[in-house]
């Protein structure tokens, strides 16, 4: 059985910060981890295993590949499946996205042509991973930057049909919504106002770096004022959930992340009446 | 309407050969196709070639940078991982590195004369990193490359080392 899902703003604890999160304890909700990066490593794991007796955890990972063709890496899955019997975090999510072409892994999250032959295989995807996680699953909406001609759903659409076919649910990346939204020319809001929000389990925020005419979803900066702007109108939407602060490169110190989280829970509790608040932090 | 699996394979030629030519057909004009992709092309490149870097310090070190990055650039076209976990990543790129002659411009006399003696001032990692590379280089300097080409990483210490 998962863990309590904690309110309020979470951070990503990314090796840099492991000794220091395990030795101050920094004052925050909730700790996220891709677990590609413990897997590796049986010194992290031991820690991370002891922080999750204290902090409720939530596991992202970058290696399900629930968009290839050839499938999920079922290896993979198991490995993840032993993390999450040790950790118990709260949620476990991925992408909207694929990675893994046969027997090789691309180290990317690549795109989808949104359509009914996607989604088909999509959902035998999800199923299996959920199968073999014997857990729900939430699928979290990618940072596009290309779209393919044969794409005929749009991504809120195909996002509630995995969930109605699967009983997978949702992870609101609100910068990527709105690096897509730029991307792709449309907007942003109706975006969010697309999205099925009862579904929705987690929202993340992320920094994004200006390119050419295209915004790259680095999580290399500090979250910019439109994305702000936009989780402030998401949590008006979807209420108080559960909010990541992501930022895996060039990765700032400590306190950088821990005062971004507070950032987010003062905006989610602006957003929200007073009773709203209080009830989604009960 | 193409098969997904086809569109897949030839995204997959893009993102690791840089070969774009039949996905491109395949995305829409309606953004900027070309600068996205290469977006994708780089995440993939700039994140192993990283990886192996930060894998292989010692080598770094020795060889210097432009040339492991370039060596590195060329494995991961011909070897792209096989597993998410990246830091298992790479653990052939010593064989592969064994193909290449021995760059004239680095460092690697100096370098080599100041690790003597100071074997127990590094930590594991390093150490074996550092062993690979001097089993490397003589065996490029050789042109013997059995123990590299034939062998693991850790059969190739172990025979250095006479077990």
């Amino acid at each position: 059985m998962a863990s309590r899902i904690p309110d309020g703003a979470g951070i990503g604890l990314r090796l840099p910060h492991l000794s220091e999160v395990v030795a101050t304890r920094p004052d925050v909700g909730w700790l996220e981890i891709h677990p590609e990066n413990f897997l590796a490593n049986a010194h992290a794991m031991e820690l991370l295993t002891e922080l999750s007796k204290t902090y409720p955890v939530s596991v992202h990972t970058v290696g399900i590949s629930v968009g290839s063709a050839s499938g999920i890496d079922r290896l993979h899955v198991k490995r993840l499946r032993k993390l999450v019997d040790r950790i118990d975090p709260f949620f476990v999510s991925g992408h909207l996205a694929w990675s893994t072409f046969g027997v090789e892994y691309l180290n990317d999250l690549l795109p989808l042509p949104l359509n009914t032959e996607t989604l088909s295989l999509v959902v035998r995807n999800i199923n299996e991973v959920q199968d073999t996680l014997g857990r729900c699953y939430l699928v979290e909406n990618p940072s596009s930057y290309i779209g393919f001609s044969s794409t005929t759903m749009g991504e809120a659409e195909f996002l509630s049909e995995l969930v109605v076919r699967t009983g997978c649910r949702l992870l609101c990346d609100v910068s990527n919504a709105y690096v897509s939204a730029r991307n792709m020319a449309y907007d942003p809001y109706h975006y969010i106002d697309s999205f099925l929000a009862d579904a929705i389990a987690e929202v993340h925020l992320g920094g994004y770096t200006p390119e050419g005419n295209l915004l790259i979803d680095t999580h290399a900066a500090p979250i910019a004022d439109p994305a702000w702007d936009l989780f402030e109108y998401a949590v008006r939407r979807f209420g108080l959930k559960p909010t990541l602060i992501e930022w895996d490169n060039e990765i700032p110190s400590l306190v950088t992340l821990v005062n971004e989280a507070a950032r987010a829970e003062a905006i989610a509790s602006g957003a929200l009446q007073p009773e709203e608040y209080r009830a989604g932090a009960s | 309407m193409l098969a997904l699996a086809d569109i897949q394979l030839f995204f997959r030629n893009a993102v690791v050969t840089g070969d774009v030519a039949h996905i491109r057909a395949l995305l829409s004009d309606a953004t900027d196709p070309e600068n996205g992709l290469g977006i994708h092309r780089r995440n993939y490149e700039v994140s192993l070639v990283t990886a192996l870097l930060t894998k292989f310090p010692a080598t770094v070190w020795l060889a210097g940078t432009s040339f492991v990055t370039e060596a590195a650039r060329d494995f991961i076209r011909h070897h792209p991982p096989q597993a998410p976990c990246i830091a298992e990543y790479g653990d052939e790129f010593p064989r592969f590195l064994a193909g290449f002659p021995v760059p004239t411009a680095c460092r690697i006399s100096e370098n080599s004369r100041s690790l003597n003696g100071r074997w127990d001032k590094y930590p594991w990692r390093l150490r074996n990193d550092v062993l690979l590379w001097r089993i490397w280089q003589r065996s490029a300097r050789t042109n013997c490359r059995t123990l590299c080409c034939n062998c693991s990483p850790e059969s190739v210490i172990a025979k250095h080392r006479g077990q």
